[in-house]
């Protein structure tokens, strides 16, 4: 049943990352009106399977790197079908988003789970370092749309995206609260996993992880300072963004790797 | 007989760059002083210029379409000397010359396909031309039909409605990168007529209109119509930190916005952006302030490319429209030949008839008849006059009706024989 729910779920994300770069590469508009139908499925099935794996199983979803990969691909995904509710033609970023999600999930199947820490302050780190990837997620794959549309603005060569991604406005104010979002988030994850680590009586994580999540945490929280002081705003900004997502895809390898 | 030649040589949006069309631009007031230098060229008998942001174009009436081709493209190159200008200019003669004024006219030929300034641009030119005394009976006719041409192509296809133009493209421009344009200040600079229809639709999406021109009365007038505020063009710096949206149109010949400028506005902004639609020849805006960060430049050049993509996609009204051109330019080539055939024919066999009646009525007043008084000779004048007009109504048809067809000027050569009347001047259409 859980091997059935899970590919279910990375094909229905598939699907639905493929609908929607085809769409933003010209192809027709009905087919792409699936795609959010694809990703819900994919999210319901998602969710079903961790909860019957953590019902039955007793898998909870921070149990463990896998477990919490997979979490992490379920939160992507679920930001993702909630992104059409922030305006028009906005549910296309998913695009660029869902390959970082199923990759994910697909990973959380392959990397090898060891003991995991457990109580509150464990739960809070999982909690707000999935909302804060899932954000940051978000913001990297806003700011590449808008890289994107700015360069072919920039270049007067109007094309298929101009007309089918959102304004360059509505990206930036999109990248810039995702940000705001991931920062808090990660800050608290940040603190609450040196808690758990120092509780345990074992490192946080390797050097190079540790490297990695800082630099995530200071690129983003740079980037809003240089945002509120208006010194950054467009595709600074959005380079800005895309160096903090680099820095935390590092971080996610490196954590799964260690195991 | 040789009829007249109707030429056009020029250039356009389609075969020049903006860079030389700004060498070549005339100003409006120019018009007529070039077109009369024009038909002072070895040849030329009548001239008229269009030269709008898109197009400048000679049009002239002449004894010899070559030799006219030739003195029209030494006058191009004359304006814009080192120029490529001779690779980019066009040539057509007689039906093709015709053809293409009703296609200008009838905004067919415009990037803006269905746009309406052409048209009153053409109208300019012709008034221009007219008042020089550049113009003369050939071109007149031409340009009139060209008119009633675009007449039935605005009111008999949908080419104007719904249309794809300058004004829509920088819309979705400004709105792709705005998001919405409520609240959104657009300045407009100058009071070009295709600037101002840019300005007006952006204010239709709710923006903020502010006018600033170099003379601050006409800003004023301006904004007093269209609820905007005015400013002396002084206080472009200033402007510049607050629109968002700059459209420019003036008369200037050099650059109004420079880097400088909008590198010292874009400081201020704080990285806001900054869309700016540059729609004057010359142009008005330095074109290297589009590789600032977050100023977007687009001129002429740019938004009618988008323009003619976006109407590549259309097609209907303009099968139609093209078909309307073709129905006008059949009638005017009949008409065309009718008076260039039959009319000097005809006014020649007249003036031969009456003369030869007068010679003959004088000979007779002065010997046989010189008895006669006045009433009597008015009289006898008076009837062989309507003697000549009725022996004339019936060749006089014939020659208006088959001056139509293929076979017109041959009956004119035969009736010039028959008669052995004068060559009539290729002027001579009346």
């Amino acid at each position: 049943m859980s091997d059935v729910l899970f590919s279910t779920t990375a094909a229905a994300y598939a699907v639905a990352c493929v609908l929607w770069l085809v769409y933003l590469r010209g192809g027709e508009a009905p087919a792409v009106a699936r795609a959010p139908w694809a990703l819900g499925i994919g999210v319901a099935a998602h969710l079903l399977r961790d909860g019957l794996r953590w019902g039955l199983e007793g898998v909870a979803p921070s149990a463990g790197i896998g477990p919490t990969l997979s979490t992490l691909a379920l939160a992507i995904a679920t930001a993702m079908l909630l992104l059409r509710r922030a305006g028009p033609r906005v549910d296309v970023i998913a695009g660029f988003a869902l390959p970082v999600a199923l990759g994910m999930l697909l990973a959380s199947r392959v990397v090898h789970s060891g003991g995991t820490p457990s109580g509150a302050t464990f739960v809070v780190h999982v909690l707000t370092n999935t909302l804060g990837v899932a954000a940051a997620i978000v913001a990297c794959a806003v700011a590449i749309a808008y890289l994107l549309l700015e360069r072919q603005v920039k270049a007067k060569r109007l094309g298929v995206l101009f007309r089918r991604l959102p304004s360059l406005d509505q990206l930036e104010t999109l990248s810039a609260r995702s940000v705001y979002v991931a920062i808090p988030a990660l800050t608290v994850g940040i603190i609450t996993g040196h808690v758990v680590a120092a509780r345990s009586g074992r490192a946080s994580g390797l050097p190079w992880q540790q490297l990695f999540a800082m630099s995530t945490w200071v690129v983003f929280v740079v980037l809003a300072v240089l945002r509120a002081l208006g010194a950054w705003r467009g595709r600074r900004a959005m380079l800005g963004t895309l160096a903090g997502g680099a820095a935390l895809l590092l971080t996610l390898a490196i954590y799964a790797r260690r195991g | 007989m040789s009829r007249t030649s109707i030429v056009v040589v020029g250039l356009s949006h389609r075969t020049a760059p903006v860079e030389l069309r700004e060498q070549l631009a005339v100003p409006l007031d120019s018009l007529g002083a070039t077109a009369k230098e024009i038909a002072a060229l070895p040849g030329v008998r009548e001239a008229m210029l269009v030269a709008t942001c898109n197009r400048v174009e000679a049009y002239v009436a002449c004894e010899s379409a070559t030799r006219s081709v030739e003195a029209l493209r030494g006058f191009f190159a004359g304006r814009a000397p080192g120029s490529a200008v001779g690779d980019c200019l066009y040539e057509y003669a007689d039906e093709s010359a015709v053809r293409h004024v009703f296609r200008v006219a009838s905004s067919l030929d415009s990037m803006v396909v269905g746009e309406p300034q052409i048209l009153g641009q053409v109208k300019e030119a012709y008034a221009a031309a007219d008042s020089a005394g550049a113009l003369g009976p050939t071109l007149r006719r031409a340009i009139s039909r060209a008119f009633s041409a675009a007449k039935r192509v605005r009111t008999e296809t949908g080419i104007a409605t719904g249309r794809v133009s300058v004004a829509s493209v920088a819309v979705d421009l400004a709105t792709q990168i705005f998001g919405t344009l409520a609240a959104r200040r657009v300045l407009l600079l100058g009071a070009g007529k295709m600037a101002l229809g840019a300005a007006r639709a952006l204010v239709v999406q709710g923006a903020k209109l502010s006018i600033a021109n170099r003379s601050y009365e006409k800003a004023a007038e301006l904004a007093r119509a269209r609820a905007a505020d005015a400013h002396p063009l002084e206080d472009l710096p200033l402007l510049l930190t607050a629109a968002d949206v700059v459209v420019c149109s003036t008369g200037a010949s050099r650059y109004v916005l420079t880097v400088e400028d909008a590198k010292a506005a874009m400081k201020v902004r704080r990285g806001r952006p900054l869309f700016v639609v540059d729609i004057a020849v010359p142009r008005n805006v330095d074109p290297r302030i589009n590789d600032l960060d977050g100023v977007y430049l687009y001129d002429v050049d740019d938004l009618e490319r988008e323009v003619a993509r976006a109407l590549s996609l259309r097609g209907g009204s303009l099968q139609q429209a093209e078909k309307i051109v073709d129905e006008e330019l059949t009638a005017f080539e009949r008409d065309r030949r009718t008076q260039a055939g039959a009319g000097p024919t005809i006014a020649a066999l007249r003036e031969h008839f009456r003369s030869t009646m007068r010679a003959e009525l004088e000979r007779s007043l002065s010997t046989k008849l010189k008895h006669l008084g006045d009433a009597e000779r008015a009289a006898l004048e008076a009837a062989l006059d309507a003697a000549v007009n009725k022996l004339l109504h019936a060749p006089t048809v014939a020659l208006r009706s088959q001056a139509a067809t293929e076979d017109g000027e041959a009956m004119a050569a035969v009736v010039r024989a028959l008669f052995r009347l004068p060559e009539a001047d290729p002027g001579d259409e009346r």
